[in-house]
């Protein structure tokens, strides 16, 4: 254990000594977490919608008089009123509206012949998100104006009441427990495996690959090392994380101890992962050539900035593997809903297994030669 | 395993790197508290040698012993009694003296960790600099602080890879005197350098081209062992008698040395018979012992016929 905690202590006074990468690996995520929960987290407002009136008959009216109540209600959109359809469409194409509501010359003929009528709406659907908002909205539009000439006002009509059981989580707080583990990955990269390439580009290693040392005491001593600088980054993240986010009660010890303790398992099954991943690698630019690509294949697929349920097979997949899956579902459990320990057992579990594993292969791995 | 007073004792000690074979069956004999001279032009297999000794390197055949100690199974123990001064120095720029010569001494597992630093700081001078970052020292005294760096676990082999390369003229000497106090001591030294006047100071030494041993022993034995005739010309205008001799049977080597000319060769009587003609009143040819140079730059240019 000697050699253990003298290559924990080494590791430990380098990187006291290099702020940047302190720096580097605290702020960074902090960064991520503002831009990307603001730049994502908004509901969409106020687009403009063209209407469209080529019928102009009392149903067409009655019609545009609804949409115009939505609009006024939900703040989604702004309908602008064209008198033909080739101005609106120009306007489409030069990205001043971002759909069209056409109420066709033959609506009121046929509806009142009976010959189910239609309405389209023309989207410039080069943009999904804003579609997709404007689409939810005239959800509303028509089973409202289909109900409206039969049933008599205030008939019973049945809907679907959605009981929310947490309070509303804006984007920025369910982004939280993914940049926790995104600030405990880049430590992981920048503290873990690429610590003993860079000694090995420098020659370092030799000096201690020629001491008594075993490969477990070396693999041990910088898995530990990396983890403690892992959980720095972590702990920081959950605190001031938490604060910026908006988290209630942000500061709730026992929520930050049962965190922590998340901290500590993520951090151990990234770093040991990280130095499988390095173990047989000599060059040091090869590490920092598949950061990026590694945190694209480990970060996305684990539902941090987006629910898996909405992936394809093969990458969930990867979804199952990905030790970022299990932690950020910890921390989703403990942020956004502060549940107790039992809930994240299984998580827990599966990140202690992976660092055991990881850590195993990467010493059967590890050259004792150079 | 019986170490029959040799330090070191190998035999066909061989490494490839793929179809390359950079060290071919070489055969050293160390004794107990010996300076050991290790030459050879670069890339010549010396570094890969020392590595084979002290375990960072398998060998892909060979046999023998050092400290006792079977070299190609025993490593582990082999390990704890070697001091290993790499070519590139192996400590951080960026920890103090103090906390280098520290995590040395513990990765070893030295008793009395404290005092066995301090005792090292001292012996280095550096007491008053125990703070300071390694990366701050001049190459001279990282030199020093990296021999101390392996002396820590008080080793009883020492393999320096040139240990005095980029240090100046002083420095290496005091270096060198430091080396003798620590063999005179009983410590056994095997070290690699490039300098003629390092040779000459070693007990005994070998040199190796191209992964082949080429000659070995004492100082006297390899210059006798060589016969290498070698004459020292005077005159004027050497440069154009070197270009006439050039290329002449016998003449294998033909080296401007300030105001003279070394000319030698392994056939005594060819040479003679080419340099006579030229043997006029305008130089004067003298017979002078060979230098270490002259024999090893002689062997390196056989071994490049014979093995490259
Ligand atoms: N790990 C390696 N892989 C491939 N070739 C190597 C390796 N290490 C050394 N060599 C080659 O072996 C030869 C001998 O190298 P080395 O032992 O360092 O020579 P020296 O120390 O005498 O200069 C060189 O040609 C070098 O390129
Ligand atoms: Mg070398």
């Amino acid at each position: 254990m000697h050699r253990v905690w003298a290559i924990i202590e080494r590791d430990l006074r380098r990187f006291r000594r290099s702020p940047t990468l302190v720096f580097i690996s605290i702020v960074m995520p902090l960064v991520q977490l503002v831009v990307l929960g603001y730049a994502f987290g908004g509901k969409i407002k106020h687009l403009v919608v063209g209407v469209v009136d080529m019928d102009h008959a009392v149903p067409a009216v009655k019609l545009q008089e609804m949409f115009q109540a939505i609009a006024a209600n939900a703040d989604t959109f702004t309908p602008i009123y064209y008198y033909d359809e080739t101005t609106a469409l120009r306007d489409l194409k030069n990205g001043r509206i971002s759909g069209i509501l056409e109420i066709p010359p033959d609506f009121s003929r046929r509806l009142l012949a009976g010959a189910n009528p239609r309405i389209a709406l023309v989207e410039d659907n080069t943009d999904q998100f804003s579609v997709a908002a404007l689409e939810g909205s005239l959800d509303a539009l028509l089973p409202a104006y289909n109900a409206a000439p039969v049933s008599p006002r205030l008939s019973a009509t049945v809907t679907l009441k959605v009981v929310e059981v947490y309070p509303y989580v804006p984007y920025i707080q369910f982004l939280l427990p993914g940049v926790i583990v995104l600030a405990v990955f880049i430590s992981a990269m920048i503290g873990g495996g690429i610590i003993f390439i860079d000694d090995k580009a420098r020659g370092l290693h030799e000096g201690y690959l020629v001491t008594p040392i075993s490969k477990f005491e070396l693999i041990l001593g910088f898995t530990l090392s990396g983890a403690v600088k892992a959980i720095i980054a972590g702990t920081v993240l959950i605190t001031v994380g938490s604060i910026i986010a908006g988290i209630p009660d942000p500061l709730n010890p026992l929520r930050l101890a049962r965190m922590f303790i998340l901290v500590i398992a993520t951090a151990l099954a990234l770093i040991s992962m990280m130095f499988l991943i390095m173990v047989r690698v000599n060059d040091p630019l090869v590490p920092r050539a598949i950061f990026g690509m590694l945190n694209t294949v480990l970060y996305f697929p684990s539902g941090a900035v987006y629910p898996t349920q909405s992936f394809p097979q093969w990458m969930k997949a990867i979804t199952v593997v990905d030790p970022f899956t299990y932690a950020v579902h910890g921390f989703k459990q403990l942020v956004l809903k502060n549940t107790g320990l039992v809930a994240i057992s299984g998580d827990l579990l599966f990140l202690f297994c992976f660092t055991a594993l990881a850590m195993g292969i990467a010493t059967l791995l590890f050259r004792r030669t150079l | 395993m019986n170490s029959n007073g040799f330090a070191i004792d190998v035999r066909d000690v061989t490494k490839k790197f793929g179809s390359r074979t950079v060290v071919n069956h070489i055969a050293m004999q160390v004794r107990h508290g010996e300076i050991y001279g290790f030459l050879g032009p670069n890339g010549s297999g010396k570094t890969t040698f020392l590595r084979m000794l002290c375990g960072l390197l398998r060998p892909d055949a060979g046999s023998g012993q050092c400290l006792g100690l079977d070299f190609r199974t025993q490593s582990g123990e082999i390990k704890k009694r070697v001091g290993y001064m790499t070519q590139r120095f192996s400590f951080y720029e960026d920890l103090s003296l103090e906390e280098n010569l520290d995590f040395i001494a513990r990765i070893y597992s030295v008793p009395d960790r404290k005092s066995a630093v301090d005792k090292s700081l001292e012996r280095l001078g550096m007491t008053e600099r125990r703070k300071q970052l390694a990366g701050q020292l001049s190459g001279g005294w990282k030199q020093r602080l990296a021999l101390s760096a392996c002396l820590i676990h008080e080793p009883q082999l020492l393999l320096l890879d040139e240990p005095t390369a980029g240090v100046d003229p002083k420095a290496r000497r005091d270096f060198w005197d430091e080396i003798h106090r620590l063999a005179a001591a009983g410590l056994t030294v095997l070290i690699t350098t490039h300098y003629m006047d390092e040779a000459e100071r070693c007990h005994r030494l070998a040199y190796i081209a191209y992964g082949n041993l080429l000659a070995g022993g004492t100082v006297p034995d390899v210059l006798k062992n060589a016969k290498l005739t070698t004459w020292e010309v005077t005159g004027n205008d050497l440069p154009a008698l070197a270009e006439k001799l050039r290329g002449k049977p016998g003449i294998e080597q033909i080296v401007a040395f300030g105001s003279t000319l070394h000319v030698s060769g392994r056939d005594e009587t060819a040479l003679r018979e080419s340099a006579t003609p030229f043997m006029t009143g305008a130089w004067r040819w003298q017979p002078i012992p060979s230098g270490l140079e002259d024999v090893f730059i002689s062997l390196m240019e056989t071994a490049k016929d014979n093995f490259s």
